[in-house]
């Protein structure tokens, strides 16, 4: 029987996963994609919380979180974007500065 | 069948997430790579989801993220023509790169521990169902947005807010700036040469 707990292992493995992205990668697309990652894992032990108990809470909290992924998924790519232009880079470590 | 499924569904979701940060081939380094294997993780998490009952949440997954916002980062990586990964080169790990391994192991054993042992569930082990009182109706549309209104009405309109305001930074942020963008000197050229005309000596003042 598959219970709560297998499905938040596979929500741990996922956040670490991403977690690993993060710290690893050094390409600020990839990077991003990370976080994306992390917060699927997040959402996925919203949904099986809320499953287990039997309400639907749960789903709505997943529901904003993906509504704040994709603004954050909007405005992060305009920054990559804008970061390309004036460095002609993607490497997060030379992103340095808040100016040009 | 139940658990077949979802031990299919979660290794490949695990996989394809690893195939994200960890190239499984030398020559899959760049971007584009992470990204298919991005959209291939989406959909087994969103099999999970369906797995969870929570049908609604499942389509939503593969719309907006496999759909919206990866064709998203799909436009930017063919918008910035990145041939090939110039970033992210096959080298030895540094000392910092193995203390990031380190620490994303560690935060994953934590997690997997602490969810795994048994008095992690047990303050909330009264509330906790197997089978759900009415499996027809639990995740779908009609529910969750008679919560949605109902309820969850304030942060529901707020969330448009949240989304107008990205919407116009992002566009204040990736408007091109004439005094810091870079163009390449031959870029630069072919507009001049468009706006005055196709024959331009070489010795003309620029």
């Amino acid at each position: 029987m598959i219970g709560l707990t297998h499905y938040l292992v596979v929500s741990a493995l996922l956040f670490g996963i991403g977690t690993l992205g993060v710290l690893v990668r050094r390409n600020a697309l990839v990077v991003f994609m990370c976080i994306e990652l992390m917060l699927n894992a997040v959402n996925m032990s919203f949904i099986a919380f809320s499953r287990f108990r039997g309400g639907m809470d749960g789903h709505i909290v997943a529901f904003f979180v993906m509504a704040v992924a994709a603004a954050e998924a909007a405005v992060g790519l305009a920054l990559i974007l804008h970061l390309f232009r004036t460095r002609q880079s993607l490497n997060v470590d030379e992103a340095n500065l808040m100016r040009h | 069948m139940e658990a077949f499924l979802f031990y299919l569904f979660s290794t490949a979701a695990v996989l394809s997430a690893l195939a994200v940060v960890l190239p499984p081939h030398p020559k899959a380094r760049a971007p584009i790579h992470s990204a298919v294997a991005m959209v291939l993780c989406f959909f087994f998490v969103a099999a999970l989801y369906a797995m969870l009952s929570a049908h609604l949440l499942a389509v939503l997954q593969v719309l907006v993220y496999a759909g919206a916002i990866m064709v998203l980062f799909t436009f930017v990586i063919m918008l910035l023509n990145l041939q090939q990964d110039t970033v992210d080169k096959p080298e030895p790990p540094g000392f910092f790169k193995m203390l990031g391994g380190l620490m994303a192991l560690t935060t994953t054993w934590g997690l997997i521990t602490k969810f795994t042992a048994d008095e992690f569930l047990a303050p909330i082990s009264a509330q906790l169902v197997d089978k759900l009182a009415d499996p027809l109706h639990y995740g779908n549309l009609q529910d969750i947005g008679r919560l949605l209104f109902s309820k969850y009405l304030l942060p529901f309109e707020l969330t448009s807010v949240l989304l107008l305001t990205a919407m116009i930074g992002a566009v204040i942020v990736a408007k091109r700036d004439p005094k810091t963008t870079w163009i390449p000197e031959a870029v630069k050229q072919l507009t001049y040469r468009e706006r005055h005309g196709k024959h331009v000596e070489k010795g003309t003042p620029r």
